[in-house]
């Protein structure tokens, strides 16, 4: 049941009006089993595993808060990390590793054939996050299962995030909520707005993203436009499915985290992930970076810095490692390839290294009397972090390591922009509407631009929509319907949306 | 102004509605689909061909008549899977005396999940208006992307720039009197059967076309699902239901040769478990197989090969 089919959006429709049908002291048992519904109609038997790492965490948080050994609390809170990281990791990287070891040995491992659990990456980083907020003693332990159990497997956020926290979503699930008009009218737009990026953007996108990347031998001068338009699709797709779970969310009464804040306008590869998926960027710093950074090793290697490199370095370098590591978390959590693991450590390595040499940037920068504030810098500082960014996603979405390096040479040795209307478009190959197509993305990505330049400075855009009269409201909300299908491409070719796999 | 503002949103909702009817009535063809269901409605028939387009230009309704005196309608078609033979043989038997369904396994068919494209839509958006069509819209429509059933128009949007020539057709006689003649051109002829016959003309068909194969690990468990419906429902009405996988180029038989064999040997297995009479022609030497019988290396047949073909195919069935 994808986000887009039209069971999805009846069965939400039937969701939300039983929802507030209902006693409020109800609603939460109804959401659950809706949720289970929601679970049970995509996986089936796979469900076990969700209930599995629900259970798993539940008892282990509460064996945790109840244990007063540190020593035990500790065992039992890496058993119930080990148990379920685990369960993932065999899932998800269990070929990856009989790759490698093939590669390595020349041998034959034959592959194993999982099925993976819907949603197990978001699933298990969110109980995972809860467990630890519970150890840490952040967060008191659910004391009901149940109630605990629609914390884990909430239905919109399930297949795509955002990865939420306990302390922020629990309660608004368990609490009551009444129907809401503008409430349920602002979730509505959301919803919309996130199917017209995914639909009119990402989609029409994909024609171009995929010849590009699958035939990139034939289209070497392409290879700049090929990552562009990845970047468009990647974005559409990603943020506009997170637009439709947090809608669905609101539809609820259920504000969900935010997960994207205008990434393209980050100023450095460590701001753009404080906007791009934030919930994992968080989750990381949380949970992977803070631990790392405050570890007795890093102290001791922090010494040894000081000894080794001076003071100066010493400060900066235990960061920088922190860093590494955590992107190489993030690209592992990401997919079981290599191009992953060097998408990670890219990423990782370039916040790492522009933190050692934060100093001596501000001081080239008094030098060459660039103002810290003035617009051409801070819009230099937009377009650099856009090229490097658009670097990481040649590894995101590559085939292998050799070819993301193979089109990035090709982007900077060879430009026939021309080709481009080559490209056949639509369900029977033709270039017919190829130009109309890149019409479309170009429309949609201004449409994009605009909203995001007026959300960067701050307007809440749906609440001006809001302030205006409902006639309006309603032709707007219209036209962005009409828009899907006028613009947008069928889903024979474009098929769901991406980070559901994960 | 209260009364103003109420009739302003409904003046916008119904513009957006019949915006909305009027796109899907402009936008959406003429297709040999309707034509088939008119036929479907109006003939006098007894067997029904079901299958994808291996059986459309192969099994000739008029070679299986002259054959074994059978009146039969072919309503096979690309695109078509088990849960459109269901439907259509269920159409079927509630407006004729159908004693005879060939099913036409092609056994690609059952190894990909149905592609959302216009022949997706079209065997559902031509069904005749029935308790059954609701069936068939909570069966296939529901899992469709959102825009394909109320926005019917939104996979034929881009024929937007041939919109003069579409309004003269829904204004035709042609299209009223559900004409058949603007489906033949230099390459085939559509004939009031539902039967395409394929001209020995180079219709630019690339001879490297692979064919998708069977692959019991991509298996899709909705097309064995319709096809035990198909196959239960046939057995309550008391219909004979035979099925049959079409013959196909030599070349490309020996070229995937394991993944044919295993196909033949799945369908051979799951026909038996059912009890369903199961005809492999896919190594019958009585069949053509020259890849000059083809007009390209999946299988479709030229007019005469579909010819000798359903010649056998009737003598094998029927006596």
């Amino acid at each position: 049941m994808s986000l887009n089919s039209l069971l999805f959006i009846l069965f939400v429709v039937l969701a939300v009006t039983v929802y507030y049908l209902i006693p409020g002291k109800y609603q939460w048992c109804w959401l659950l089993a809706a949720s289970y519904m929601y679970y049970l109609a995509n996986s089936r038997g796979l469900v076990i595993f969700l209930i599995a790492a629900t259970v798993t965490t539940f008892f282990g948080a509460r064996f945790i808060e109840r244990e007063a050994d540190d020593k035990r609390r500790r065992l039992i809170m890496l058993a119930v990390l080990i148990l379920n990281f685990g369960i993932l990791g065999v899932l998800k990287y269990t070929n990856f590793i009989i790759f490698n070891i093939n590669g390595i040995t020349r041998g034959s491992i034959s592959f194993v054939d999982f099925a993976l659990p819907l949603g197990i990456s978001f699933y298990t980083f969110q109980s995972m996050g809860y467990l630890l907020d519970v150890y840490w003693k952040r967060q008191e332990a659910e004391k009901n299962l149940f109630k605990f159990a629609l914390f884990v497997s909430f239905f919109p956020q399930i297949l795509q995030g955002p990865i939420a926290r306990y302390s922020r979503l629990a309660g608004q699930l368990y609490a009551s909520h009444r129907a809401d008009a503008a409430r349920i009218e602002r979730a509505i737009l959301r919803i919309l707005w996130g199917f017209f990026k995914k639909m009119v953007i990402a989609d029409n996108a994909l024609y171009f993203v995929n010849a590009l990347f699958d035939e990139y031998q034939s289209y070497p001068g392409l290879a700049i436009f090929a990552v562009l338009m990845y970047s468009l699709q990647l974005y559409g797709d990603f943020s506009g499915g997170i637009d439709v779970v947090v809608g669905i969310g609101m539809l609820f009464g259920i504000e969900m985290d935010e997960n994207f804040r205008q990434p393209y306008f980050a100023v450095s590869i460590s701001d753009f992930w404080h906007r791009w998926h934030i919930t994992l960027g968080t989750w990381m710093k949380d949970y992977v970076f803070y631990p790392i950074s405050l570890s007795g090793w890093m102290r001791s290697f922090k010494k040894m810095s000081k000894n080794v490199f001076g003071k100066k370095i010493a400060r900066t370098l235990p960061i920088a490692v922190a860093n590494v590591i955590v992107f190489l978390v993030v690209g592992v959590w990401h997919g079981a390839a290599w191009k992953y693991i060097v998408y990670g450590l890219y990423n990782g390595l370039i916040i790492g290294i522009s933190g050692m040499l934060a100093d001596n940037f501000r001081d080239m920068r008094k030098k060459l009397k660039i103002g810290k504030d003035s617009k051409p810098f801070y819009l230099f500082q937009i377009v650099r972090t856009f090229l490097l960014v658009n670097i990481s996603w040649f590894f995101d979405r590559a085939d292998t390591v050799g070819q993301a390096f193979s089109m990035m040479k090709n982007a900077v040795t060879c430009f026939t922009p021309a080709e481009l209307l080559t490209i056949p478009v639509g369900p029977g190959g033709s270039t017919n509407f190829t130009l109309i197509a890149l019409g479309i993305i170009l429309f949609g990505t201004l449409v994009v631009f605009c909203v995001s330049l007026v959300k960067e400075r701050g307007t809440d855009l749906a609440g001006f929509i809001m302030e205006k009269p409902f006639i309006f409201r309603i032709a707007l909300y219209l036209i962005i319907l009409m828009m899907l299908p006028a613009l947008g491409q069928p889903p024979a070719i474009t098929g769901g949306f991406i980070y559901a796999q994960f | 102004m209260r009364s103003f503002k109420k009739a302003a949103v409904l003046i916008i909702l119904v513009l957006f509605f019949a915006g909305n009817a009027l796109l899907s009535y402009l936008l959406y063809p003429y297709t040999y689909t309707r034509a088939m269901y008119h036929e479907m409605e109006t003939a006098d028939y007894d067997t029904l061909i079901v299958g994808g387009s291996h059986a459309k230009c192969g099994i000739d309704p008029a070679v299986l008549e002259s054959a074994a005196g059978v009146r039969a309608i072919n309503a096979a078609q690309g695109g078509e899977h088990s849960i459109d033979m269901y439907y259509l043989v269920r159409e079927a038997a509630a407006g004729t005396d159908l004693k005879n369904v060939i099913l036409e396994i092609d056994p690609s068919y059952w190894v990909a999940r149905p592609n959302q494209t216009k022949e997706y839509v079209s065997l559902y958006h031509e069904f005749p208006l029935s308790v059954r069509k609701a069936g068939y819209f909570a069966d296939k429509m529901l899992t469709a992307d959102f825009r394909t059933a109320p926005f019917e128009w939104y996979l034929y949007r881009q024929q937007a720039g041939h919109l003069p020539g579409l309004i003269r057709e829904k204004q035709s006689d042609a299209y009223k009197n559900f004409d058949i003649a603007q489906f033949t051109d230099e390459v085939q002829s559509y004939h009031e059967d539902g039967f395409i016959a394929r001209f020995r003309v180079d219709a630019g068909t690339t001879r490297e076309d692979v064919p998708a194969l069977f692959d019991r690990g991509d298996l899709n468990a909705d097309e064995r699902k319709y096809f035990e419906k198909l196959h239960a429902f046939c057995k309550k009405e008391g219909i004979a239901l035979t099925c049959v996988i079409t013959p196909v180029p030599e070349t490309s038989y020996e070229a995937h040769r394991a993944a044919y064999e295993d196909a033949s040997a799945y369908f051979e297995a799951l026909t038996k478990e059912q009890g369903i009479r199961f005809i492999d022609y896919l190594s019958d030497e009585r069949v053509p197989h020259d890849l000059e019988d083809f007009c390209d290396n999946e299988g479709h047949m030229f007019e005469d090969t579909a010819g000798r073909f359903t010649k056998v195919l009737a003598e094998d069935i029927f006596k």
